[in-house]
């Protein structure tokens, strides 16, 4: 196979090594990864990407991010996420507050943000990906003033306020949310659109480009509705080669022979684990365990290299831990 | 293209038209990434499938490492010692018995064209690639994540839901008392997991398949992290399973707040139902309601055939395709006052 030209992915150098840039590391893309972010770009479709935790899937969508330019927004799922979180969630605490402040007679004349439900609207982060315009403002219609207190968004903005908002919107280990989440995300991610509080229906604006990267350790099953709406993508531990090309994009100061010893390791130890049925290390703990012996000049020859493997690879605690016994 | 405001459905053969046009693709390798991508071709990734190994059960005859030999940095206290517990191997003598057998010599010829015609005749070898039936589970696919769902889901502890509770609320405002704190509707959730006991009896034989699969569906819904799967033949209280270095077997334990969900037909066999007073079942259940362990117990029989004297605490539920999530929720009473 001829070696894939990036037709969305223009900034992307000829080897699909993507240099630190600010606060984004260096990231070597695979192939199957630029031609997955492309599909889901040209299908506007969201992308889902699976593989074993520390294999860069969460980096992924940071670096298409920068090179794309578009803006960057992430939300890590948890078990306690709810849909309102990621769409429209209304305070009712403040609203509460607001009301008995409100009660009071010397209060009277500044009752003004209980006439609008929206001042109490908190956007998640498909609001501000489909439309942040709408969201900075609450969804406060255009010929009312400001809200009383301005919603914020974290995230990285890389576009100019006078052009269309491109926007990469990361949800982080799906997998980790109750069941029913997925199914619930359906909307927003097939129509682009979720229905506010008050009844109306935000729609993304037709003229920003979005991008949704979810990513999910596969712990646990997602529902056939939701996979069948996504463009795929399964991220694989890389092989010794791979572990060296990456491990000398983040650290071109270590050493090759360093890296080639510390890989060689991690590719004995990913066997004796997989016969053993134990969990293997990944890439992000490769990379732990290169840092470690290049900044403590330790070799893998040394005494002192078992106490590096077990802290960075072995990770005993961790590997021999009965899930039986987590609460 | 733009898909706001109109429903799109699942991706469809259109659109990895729409992909290969869209990005100009003329090598076969990489349009068959693209199709991958999209679920298209046999080198699309099952993303459905979870990434955690098979669970390590099924597998009693295997036979455990010894144990590594641990050598005492205390000596042994003088007094008796213990006999040792094998006995040492004692040498056979070098006299050699004489054998009563004597050789038959060359054994006649076995031509199988001698064989009369009638028995030749009439023998049909049955195609052996016929494949199988397709089987249908107790807990059909489509259904199985709402019905575990539902079966296994939990309080979340101290009413900590996040939607409110605006019946409450109306309830303290109409009578001018301000709450100390807002009202939350309580909410459900599958954080504890489960522990899964599988009856791999004799009588469960016709079911072995289905165990399997629930073992598998229960590891899909709740992940396999969040999942211990046993395996018992007699008494529930002695399930095993495989550690997960797979050197060692460690019996079940029950868990202090963490469901149980036991997949039996206590030897059922469609005979009236049986009085279990005297087997393992009341002490199993006596243990699991101590330890506040919510206990589900899915039989593949009927309800005429089940046993009476279980007590309150377990939960029984008809192991069929027709029990459905909604059932379920209203045996357990999680109807209604519910974030979901």
């Amino acid at each position: 196979m001829s070696q894939y030209i990036p037709r969305k992915l223009t900034r992307l150098p000829a080897d699909y090594c993507f240099p630190a840039e600010g606060d984004v590391a260096a990231y070597l893309f695979s192939e199957e990864a630029v031609i997955a972010v492309e599909v889901a770009l040209v299908t506007q479709r969201p992308l889902l990407v699976a593989g074993p935790p520390g294999c860069g899937k969460s980096r992924l969508a940071e670096t298409v991010a920068a090179v794309l330019q578009w803006n960057f927004l992430h939300q890590t799922i948890t078990s306690r996420s709810r849909v309102e979180q990621l769409t429209v969630d209304v305070d009712h605490l403040r609203r509460l507050n607001d009301a008995q402040r409100a009660a009071r007679p010397e209060a009277r004349t500044k009752a003004r943000a209980l006439e609008r439900d929206e001042e109490y609207y908190n956007p998640g982060i498909f609001w501000w990906a489909f439309n942040p315009t709408s969201a900075s403002r609450r969804g406060l219609p255009a010929n009312v003033g400001r809200p009383r207190v301005a919603a914020r968004c974290g995230g990285v903005v890389r576009r100019p306020d006078n052009q269309p908002q491109h926007t990469v919107l990361l949800i982080d280990e799906i997998d980790k949310a109750e069941p029913d989440l997925p199914n619930d995300l359906l909307e927003p991610l097939d129509r682009r659109s979720f229905g506010l509080p008050d009844g109306r229906t935000l729609t993304a604006d037709p003229a920003q480009e979005l991008l949704t990267i979810i990513t999910t350790n596969r712990e646990r099953e997602l529902p056939q509705a939701f996979l069948r709406r996504c463009v795929s993508l399964l991220l694989r531990e890389p092989e010794r080669d791979g572990l060296i090309a990456i491990a000398r994009v983040h650290e071109p100061k270590v050493a090759p022979e360093l890296i080639e010893r510390i890989a060689d390791r991690m590719v004995e130890l990913r066997q004796q684990r997989v016969d053993s049925g134990q969990r293997s290390p990944g890439t992000s703990e490769f990379l732990d365990a290169v840092r470690t012996c290049h900044d403590l000049a330790i070799s893998v020859d040394s005494e002192k290299w078992q106490q590096v493997e077990r802290a960075t690879l072995l990770k005993p605690m961790v590997a021999q831990d009965e899930p039986s016994r987590r609460p | 293209m733009s898909p706001a405001g109109g429903r799109r459905g699942e991706i469809h053969l259109g659109e990895l038209i729409s992909a290969l046009a869209g990005l100009d693709c003329d090598d076969a390798a990489q349009a068959a990434t693209i199709a991958a991508c999209l679920g298209f071709g046999l080198r699309a990734p099952d993303l459905a499938a979870t990434g955690a190994a098979t669970p390590a059960i099924y597998d009693h005859n295997r036979a455990l490492p010894p144990p590594a030999a641990r050598r005492s940095a205390i000596p042994h206290p003088p007094g008796l010692a213990l006999p040792a517990s094998s006995p040492a191997v004692e040498a056979l003598p070098a006299q050699i018995v004489p054998s009563q057998l004597a050789s038959v010599g060359v054994l006649p010829s076995t031509d199988s064209s001698a064989a009369p015609a009638w028995l030749v005749a009439g023998y049909q070898r049955l195609a052996s690639e016929r494949s199988s039936p397709p089987r249908q589970t107790l807990f059909p696919e489509r259904a199985a994540r709402g019905v575990l769902t539902a079966a296994l889901a939990r309080w979340r502890p101290g009413d900590a839901g996040a939607d409110l509770d605006l019946d409450a609320l109306v309830r303290c405002i109409v009578r001018r008392r301000l709450p100390q704190c807002l009202p939350r509707l309580p909410s459900m959730t599958l954080d504890n997991g489960c522990q899964l006991l599988l009856d791999y009896s004799e009588s469960m034989v016709p079911w072995w398949e289905d165990l399997r699969e629930l073992a598998r569906q229960v590891s899909g819904v709740l992940g396999a992290e969040r999942t211990s799967i046993f395996d018992f033949a007699a008494s529930p209280a002695g399930a095993r399973r495989w550690r997960a270095d797979r050197e060692a077997i460690e019996t079940w334990q029950p868990e202090p707040g963490r469901p149980i969900l036991v997949a039996t037909d206590f030897g059922i066999r469609g005979e009236p139902p049986c009085d279990l007073r005297g087997s393992g079942w009341p002490a199993f259940v006596d243990r699991c309601a101590a330890r506040d362990c919510p206990l589900l117990i899915l039989i593949p029989w009927s309800r005429f055939f089940w046993p009476k004297n279980l007590g309150l605490h377990p939960q029984l539920v008809h192991w069929h395709p027709a029990t459905s999530a909604a059932l379920l929720r209203r045996q357990r009473g999680l109807g209604h006052r519910t974030a979901r």
